[in-house]
């Protein structure tokens, strides 16, 4: 291993990794069912169903994910034995709760758009789904960072106890900038793939033409 | 000889008054025991009642009041009134002196159970709520009413005659809650002087009091020739009362003294010099007289005004109300807490407000410096942001407070700003592109000034989301130690038993800070936007 790293520190920075990228897709998945509903809920016509989504998903997107996990974790606190039983670790299952408000009012944003779009005929830019829903994934893999407040075992929990054994050397900024690249790497890919996916299904669909 | 008729005309004047030395008997023979079983005691430290210290000392402490005209008054020193009377007698019949301690209504319950008084005769209406702090003395001593006073030429016969009237009566007062259903209004004044003098005034044309309270001004001539007493309504009774612990044997022996004053009519005599009401003693007389009523006491004593008021659905509400907060809301009760909690918050708003300038100022200098003509400018930048905007956020606060602790000692301060200088980078990064991306979709032809005036107008949306960002992310702040409301409320839970509260304080703050962020921002958006359409 080069310098004064951990042997063991690449593995555990990828099984923390794993971690992240199932709290990520897990929140994902959820996020977009339940915005996705909301979005097609809120295309009826009725005002009070209209003005209970809109308000519950404005509370949804003001609510920090940060804040969330802490919630999570503090309200949940004395149930933790309990909820052990049905999750390995309570804690993961705590930061995928907490990114379901940022994850479904985003969604719901998303979704309701492409639908106004795909009404108007114009299949393409309501494809723009894709593209946005990856973008969402990339911020999830980033606030499932914030698990490592909480103690939840992901990436960078891995690297900031790493930093802490490195004490006060110059070694740290080492560590940081290759999280840092590792991290931009990842993100870039996720970007790459989901132009790649975009570009692939936009091929399949054409705009109606508008009528008059 | 007439020895046999003249024997039994004794007997029979005997048998005539016979209740009343039955009576007195007992209350004799009750003070004989008493001082009996007091003498071995009185050299012990603890005597086990009030009534053997009293009988040991050869006093009663009696509380009274000072100012209550016809009841009780001391005039530089010289005692007078009904109560003055009643308590000298009771000495009296104890074989004690007495001696007299002022008491005013807040404190003479407190005066008898922290044992400056052992008896109190002060006004004191006896009501239901006053039983768990103060033993009463029953049969009462005396009694009170609320009257309504009006002028002799208005014929009132009855309350039905009352019903389109308005009544003057004093503010905080019990009989109130009798009064006001059943006249058209009352109109309020704070003592029961200012009632009298609107009566005289033509101002109130009735009022209405408590009769104790008003037998001074009614004593009057000039207004006894014009007013008189037109109805009466919510009588109390008056007690005098011992404390609840130590004064069992007290209690009791003035319970029979109680009977004995009345039976005896020794209230009436003294009640009719200070010309006071006497209604109630006669009545009160007349019963205890009977042969029932000094053989089962119990069955003539009259109960204790009930002062519960019915209670609304709304009392319930602010009960549970109270109990939830009093559950809820105890993490707050120690100043250490409400400390960590208050400057919790002035922390949390500073570093919003602070990531929200800096992330503006922060996307303004990106995007000058990323539609510079100077490649050596552009590109390091371009990767830098792009670093920024693929690094989570935790990783950026932890780097640039790891970069600021290795220049500068640790501080509360070094972190705020370490915490939103983190933040606005992230936020700045992505909304100064934006602010670039549509300075260069507009057409170099605008003024310089103008083409940038355009493009935040066109950037308006992304700067606003940024914004919206950067506020949802301070909260992190807490990550690198900053003493904001999240570290604060986290100190809290760790020494309250409610933890839930704190949580839910943190969540509700922050959603109503980002909330009223977001309307901040599309309020000054809408507006810009507006201007340029106008422009």
């Amino acid at each position: 291993m080069i310098g004064p790293f951990s042997n063991d520190l690449p593995l555990r920075i990828a099984e923390g990794l794993l971690v992240n990228f199932q709290i990520a897709i897990s929140a994902l998945i959820i996020g977009l069912v339940s915005g996705g509903l909301l979005a097609l809920l809120a295309k009826f016509r009725n005002p009070v169903v209209k003005w209970v989504i809109e308000s519950s998903v404005s509370i949804l997107r003001a609510t920090p994910v940060f804040i969330a996990i802490f919630f999570l974790a503090g309200v949940l606190r004395s149930h933790y034995s309990a909820l052990e039983t049905y999750f390995a670790d309570p804690k993961i299952m705590f930061v995928t709760l907490a990114c379901l408000p940022y994850i479904t009012s985003y969604a719901y944003d998303q979704v309701s758009e492409a639908l106004v779009q795909w009404h108007r005929g114009a299949h393409r830019a309501a494809m723009l789904l894709i593209p946005n829903m990856a973008r969402s994934f990339q911020i999830l893999v980033s606030a499932s960072c914030f698990g490592a407040a909480i103690g939840v075992n992901e990436a960078m929990s891995v690297v900031l106890s790493e930093a802490e054994l490195l004490g006060d050397s110059l070694w740290r900024f080492v560590l940081y900038a290759l999280t840092v690249l590792m991290f931009f790497g990842l993100m870039q890919t996720v970007v790459a793939s989901s132009r790649l996916l975009h570009r692939l299904v936009t091929a399949r669909f054409s705009d109606e033409p508008q009528t008059a | 000889m007439p020895s046999p008729f003249l024997s039994l005309l004794l007997f029979a004047l005997m048998l005539l008054p016979l209740p009343t030395a039955v009576t007195a008997q007992v209350a004799s023979s009750l003070v004989d025991q008493a001082k009996s079983q007091a003498l071995p005691r009185c050299n012990d430290a603890e005597r086990g009642d009030r009534l053997f210290d009293i009988l040991c000392t050869g006093e009663i402490r009696v509380g009274v009041r000072g100012g209550y005209s016809r009841f009780a008054t001391n005039r530089q020193g010289v005692r007078e009134g009904f109560e003055i009377d009643v308590a000298q007698q009771i000495g009296a019949l104890m074989g004690v002196d007495v001696k007299f301690f002022d008491v005013t209504p807040v404190t003479r319950i407190s005066a008898l159970s922290d044992d400056q008084i052992d008896l109190v005769i002060a006004t004191m209406g006896h009501n239901s709520t006053r039983d768990a702090n103060a033993r009463f003395v029953r049969p009462h001593y005396y009694s009170s009413q609320t009257v309504v006073i009006g002028p002799k030429r208005l014929e009132i016969g009855s309350w039905d005659d009352m019903s389109d009237k308005t009544v003057c009566t004093t503010v905080g007062n019990y009989a109130n809650t009798l009064l006001v259903p059943r006249v058209a209004r009352v109109m309020l004044f704070d003592t029961p002087a200012r009632l009298v003098s609107n009566l005289r005034s033509g101002t109130c044309t009735f009022i209405a009091q408590d009769d104790s309270v008003l037998a001074n001004a009614m004593a009057d001539p000039e207004t006894a020739a014009q007013f008189e007493r037109k109805l009466g309504f919510g009588e109390i009774p008056w007690g005098m009362a011992v404390s609840l612990q130590g004064s069992d044997k007290l209690a009791v022996l003035l319970d029979q003294l109680s009977i004995d004053m009345h039976v005896e009519g020794m209230l009436l005599d003294l009640a009719r010099p200070h010309l006071i009401e006497t209604e109630y003693l006669v009545r009160m007389q007349t019963l205890w007289q009977r042969d029932e009523c000094q053989q089962t006491p119990t069955k003539c004593l009259s109960p204790p005004l009930r002062a519960e008021i019915t209670p609304s659905p709304f009392k319930a509400f602010v009960e549970s109300a109270y109990a939830w907060a009093q559950e809820y809301l105890a993490v707050f009760y120690s100043e250490v807490a409400w400390d960590l909690f208050t400057n919790g918050i002035q922390v949390s708003l500073i570093a919003v407000a602070g990531a929200l300038i800096a992330t503006l100022v922060l996307s303004f200098i990106f995007a000058v410096l990323l539609t510079s003509e100077k490649k050596v400018v552009k590109w390091p930048l371009a990767v830098l942001l792009a670093v920024f905007q693929s690094s989570p956020p935790i990783l950026i606060l932890v780097m640039v407070a790891t970069a600021a602790n290795s220049l500068f000692s640790y501080s509360q301060t070094i972190a705020l700003l370490v915490a939103i200088l983190a933040i606005a980078l992230m936020n700045g990064a992505f909304a100064g592109q934006a602010i670039a991306d549509a300075w260069r979709s507009l057409d170099p032809s605008f003024g310089k000034i103008e083409r940038w005036r355009k493009a935040v107008i066109r950037s308006a949306s992304q700067i606003e989301a940024f914004l919206t960002n950067a506020t949802r992310g301070i909260s992190a702040a807490s990550f690198v130690g900053v003493a904001d409301l999240t570290n604060a409320l986290n100190d809290i839970t760790s020494f309250s038993r409610n933890q839930a509260t704190t949580y839910w304080i943190l969540l509700i703050f922050y959603i109503l800070v980002v909330m009223i962020v977001v309307r901040l921002c599309r309020r000054i958006r809408a507006g810009i936007e507006q201007l340029d359409t106008k422009g």
